[in-house]
């Protein structure tokens, strides 16, 4: 195996383990979102909206990042 | 139920020092206007909300400055041993030249995602963890993102025997420590990193028996204190009658 090869291999590999993990970081994002969705019930005073906010625009960018991953050569 | 303008009006729990400050990072909060929560009962109202202290955040917060800044500094440290060490023989090898960049980005982008979410889950379990005293019972919120969440509610009447204890370096520097009290079922409660510990204690305190005596007083089953009522009356009367027979 020439250095090319390898290289190859290591960004196939990359690659693969991103996307797997960038789909298992959004699902947590998401059970976090309703996590904390489910606490406005709790005490009105809670200020959530920037919290939901950050995670959801963290979930958006994660999606476009995967779509990305799955579109590089 | 004691009303919660009696409590303000009475001035049972007197504002803490720096209340501005306190509310503003979330850890103390007096009266909240038009607050509600979840199992509010009719004629309840919130009378504070406690937090743990801000500085106990101080260790994430670092975590997290130093997870930000690595990938940087790594980068650096690369470009800085390659150029002095290996006459940039690292950055210029076929392995490194072949690798595609924007994975590299890609990668950066998630890793950034992932410092992302320390930070929330960090935030969220102190932002969460909640005590709630209002003029009827004390509310106490644990909440961990993974586990749940544990919801204790004690009636304010069955408090007893509060405790403060402020120790370690940090504690006295700050100003934080923690209050234990026990209920009447044996319970010990503990509420860790509270700032303001001798603030708490006494307004508490001193709400607990505000509610108890006013409650008592309201009671009609309650022979105690209507007892203790009739003697004073009684003993008022023979004073007078006392008296009556020593003036002429």
């Amino acid at each position: 195996m020439d250095d090319l090869e390898i290289a190859q291999l290591v960004f196939a590999l990359v690659k693969i383990a991103l996307m797997l993990f960038s789909v298992l970081h959004i699902m947590f994002l998401i059970f976090i979102l309703r996590r904390i969705h489910s606490m406005q019930k709790q005490l009105s005073t809670l200020r959530q909206w920037s919290l939901e906010a950050l995670l959801a625009l963290t979930v958006l960018g994660l999606i476009l990042l995967l779509i990305y991953i799955i579109l590089l050569p | 139920m004691v009303k919660i303008d009696l409590i303000k009006k009475e001035k049972v729990i007197t504002l803490p020092e720096n209340k501005k400050l306190l509310e503003f990072f979330g850890m103390i909060i007096t009266y909240p206007e038009n607050a509600t929560f979840a199992t509010q009962n009719e004629g309840e109202n919130i009378v504070m909300i406690i937090r743990r202290h801000f500085i106990k955040n101080i260790g994430w917060i670092l975590n997290a400055v130093l997870f930000i800044i690595v990938p940087t500094v790594l980068i650096f440290l690369f470009t800085l041993i390659d150029a002095n060490l290996f006459n940039s023989e690292l950055s210029n090898g076929a392995f490194l030249k072949s690798l595609d960049p924007n994975l590299g980005n890609a990668f950066l982008f998630f890793y950034y995602s992932l410092v992302v979410s320390f930070i929330v889950f960090n935030f969220l379990h102190w932002y969460y963890d909640l005590f709630i005293v209002t003029n009827e019972r004390f509310i106490s919120i644990d909440f961990d993102i993974i586990k749940g969440k544990v919801i204790t509610d004690i009636p304010l009447q069955d408090i007893i025997d509060i405790s403060e204890r402020v120790e370690g370096f940090f504690a006295m520097m700050f100003g934080y420590g923690t209050i234990e009290f026990k209920t009447i079922s044996e319970k010990t409660m503990t509420i860790r990193g509270v700032t303001q510990t001798t603030w708490f204690r006494d307004g508490f305190r001193d709400l607990i028996s505000f509610v108890r005596n006013q409650e008592n007083y309201n009671n009609p089953f309650d022979t105690v204190n209507k007892k203790g009522e009739a003697a004073e009356a009684e003993a008022q009367e023979s004073a007078k009658k006392t008296a009556q027979y020593i003036e002429p």
